[in-house]
């Protein structure tokens, strides 16, 4: 079931190519699309997202076209979106500010409170609702950030770089939460650390200079270094990403 | 309550807003208390700094959502054009009840000291509302502000600019867009322009549109056309209808032409103030029948009536009227002698003091205050020993019975107009 659809996709910005005939197909499961900094893929995320209207091309989350007026509300209600930092007002508690993006995801009134209760579990975050933004630690504010992404169960969930400035024991956590997440969804996890994909995507997109440089399962990268290549999988794979985007 | 509206930065600054109510209102005491109209205006008037403030905080709030990627993500959302409409549209809430709440604090207080009838309610429904508008208009304008430059810079400029524009608005007689106006010495006979209420109105609505069109545009993905030509649609009406105020210059405080309702004290004189302002009736009353008896006692004839001047209310030349000077005199619960001697000096509203030609002769003020001075004396508040260096020093020094005859022609010459019948006292040998 193909539940994030990218047909072409192109982005120019300031006459620069950002996305270049981006394709892809993505159903339920953890899909890791990796490139190095500004590989395009915070700018395919928002494209994704219903946030930035590509210049070519046709997206569609859950069978709904994010930019055309009529489905967005059903594109935009299917998919939960992670930006890279919740860069939300730090004075907000962590219920508030969900409460009020419940409000923005049209979420019943009478709902919310239960919304927020269950995002909230499943990022282990129930006994920090009272707690200030400003008060939260890194690992917590990105738990925060996938919470909201939560609160309507969406059927799709896009991840940018989540895993930016957390410290080992914290990107631990994030990636077991992430894989506890792909269980019943969709979920396309950005990101430049091979090591955040490595053992919890099924499937690894590598995007290079706003292209599609690598698309199949994640076994398959470690092997285009060289097939038979018999070294430690996960520095494989980082060799095969590396192959892709500094030595094409 | 909504979280948007509880962790709004005027929400957090709340005591702010009140103090600045508090100081604007109070800073020249409280001589509004016992006329609720001009309580009205009082408070209402607080706008021209409460203003600034909530758009310096609604500025604030703007830089604070305006950060990429939470801008993104509010973009993501099934509500994106109206995402951020909460930074304008909570912290002109709060703003709007700060003000309605000192209006209720401001209304109780004229009740408690037994005042609480209101002469023109569509004018306090046009100062509040104007000002309640100015409230909007301002948020809105901190809300542009912040969506635009999206620094936390833009809270202090946003607030000074306004200000600023405020002021010079009250320095040029431009008219008033930031800010409500009143009248100093109080609202009797006066009531609210509802050109310039209207305009200052529409000016406001129009740029609260404009801010969350502003908005609209900036987060909602789709339907941008719509609101980028609702955005400048907006615009246009708001400068629109301030070039329209400009030119037209519509006052904001104008003659009530409807008649006054009268409430009535004491006998000799009777004593009538307006019954929006009747705080000092008893004392006046009873302080004017007590001055006026040296009157009596030579045979002057007190007018029957006197009654405070209102503006735009005819005046009856057989009735005494009169005018306090300073602001706030017929507020208090007391007045001075001093006042109450200067009123009984004056028993008939001459057209000449009235005369756009000119003032009357010196020679009637000088006979007014003589009379001033004698009733004084008179009523044992002043001896006459103080004024002996004054030109009627030693008059003011001869018996009561040889003053009569001056004080009681005097007196109906003062009371028929016949101005140029009146004469110095005469002099006394020393």
């Amino acid at each position: 079931m193909s539940l994030i659809v990218c047909e072409a996709v192109g982005v120019a910005h300031r006459g620069r190519s950002v996305l270049d005939g981006v394709t892809l197909d993505v159903g339920p499961g953890i899909t890791g699309l990796l490139g190095v900094n500004g590989a395009g893929k915070s700018t395919l995320l928002r494209v994704l997202a219903g946030v930035a209207q590509p210049g070519a091309g046709r997206v569609r989350i859950a069978g709904s076209d994010p930019y055309a007026p009529g489905a967005r509300p059903a594109a935009l209600r299917a998919l939960g979106y992670v930006p890279q930092h919740l860069d939300a007002p730090s004075t907000f508690s962590v219920a508030d500010l969900l409460l009020h993006l419940c409000c923005l995801k049209e979420v019943p009134r009478r709902e919310r409170p239960d919304a927020v209760g269950r995002a909230l579990a499943a990022v282990d975050l129930t006994d920090r609702a009272s707690a200030r933004l400003g008060t939260l630690s890194g690992g917590m504010r990105q738990r925060v950030a996938i919470a909201q992404a939560l609160l309507t169960e969406p059927q799709v969930l896009l991840l940018d770089e989540p895993t930016t400035g957390l410290d080992p024991h914290q990107r631990a956590e994030l990636r077991a939460l992430v894989q506890r997440l792909g269980e019943r969804r969709a979920v396309l996890l950005a990101t430049h650390i091979v090591e955040d994909v490595e053992y919890v995507a099924d499937r690894l997109v590598v995007l290079h200079e706003g292209r599609v440089r690598f698309d199949g399962p994640t076994a398959d990268l470690a092997a285009v270094v060289d097939p038979g290549d018999a070294g430690e999988s996960g520095g494989r794979l980082e060799r095969g990403f590396l192959r892709l985007v500094v030595d094409p | 309550m909504s979280p948007a509206l509880r962790r709004c930065a005027a929400a957090r600054l709340l005591p702010l807003l009140v103090v600045v109510v508090l100081g604007v209102v109070l800073s020249r005491g409280a001589p509004w208390l016992g006329e609720p109209l001009w309580t009205v205006t009082a408070i209402a008037g607080s706008v021209v700094i409460l203003g600034p403030v909530l758009a310096g905080l609604t500025a604030m709030d703007a830089a604070r959502w305006n950060a990429d990627d939470l801008a993104a993500l509010l973009r993501s959302l099934p509500r994106s054009g109206v995402a951020r409409w909460h930074v304008v549209l909570a912290n002109a809430a709060v703003g709007v009840a700060v003000l309605l709440g000192a209006q209720v604090v401001g209304y109780v207080a004229n009740l408690v000291v037994g005042v609480g009838h209101v002469a023109s309610p569509v004018s306090v429904l046009l100062f509040v509302g104007g000002a309640v508008a100015v409230l909007v208009g301002s948020a809105a304008v901190g809300g542009l502000v912040g969506l635009a430059w999206g620094s936390i810079l833009a809270a202090p400029l946003t607030a000074v600019g306004l200000y600023g524009l405020a002021l010079v608005g009250l320095s040029l007689d431009l008219p008033g867009v930031f800010y409500v106006d009143g009248a100093p010495g109080g609202m009797v006979g006066l009531a609210a322009g509802v050109p310039a209420f209207g305009g200052l109105v529409l000016v406001h609505l129009a740029l609260l549109v404009a801010a969350l069109a502003a908005y609209a545009r900036g987060d909602g993905v789709v339907r941008r056309r719509r609101a980028t030509a609702l955005l400048g649609t907006a615009v246009a009406g708001a400068v629109a209808v301030t070039a329209a105020l400009a030119v037209a210059d519509p006052e904001q405080v104008v003659v009530d032409d409807r008649p006054v309702a009268w409430d009535c004290a004491g006998q000799a004189p009777r004593v009538c103030l307006p019954r929006e302002s009747p705080r000092q009736l008893a004392w006046l009353a009873a302080r004017m029948d007590e001055m006026a008896e040296p009157l009596a006692a030579v045979g002057a004839t007190v007018p029957a009536t006197y009654r405070l001047e209102v503006p735009g209310e005819p005046l009856d030349p057989d009735e005494g009227s009169f005018a306090p000077l300073d602001t706030g005199r017929l507020t208090a619960p007391e007045g001075r002698p001093e006042d109450v001697a200067a009123y009984l000096s004056i028993p008939a509203p001459c057209a000449a003091y009235f005369d756009p030609a000119g003032p009357p002769p010196a020679l009637v003020f000088e006979t007014q205050e003589v009379l001033r001075v004698w009733l004084l004396v008179r009523n044992g508040l002043l001896d006459a020993e103080d004024v002996r260096d004054a030109s009627f020093g030693p008059w003011m020094a001869s018996p009561v019975e040889e003053q009569a005859a001056w004080v009681r022609a005097t007196y109906a010459h003062l009371r028929s107009c016949d101005l140029d019948r009146l004469e110095p006292p005469a002099p006394v040998a020393r």
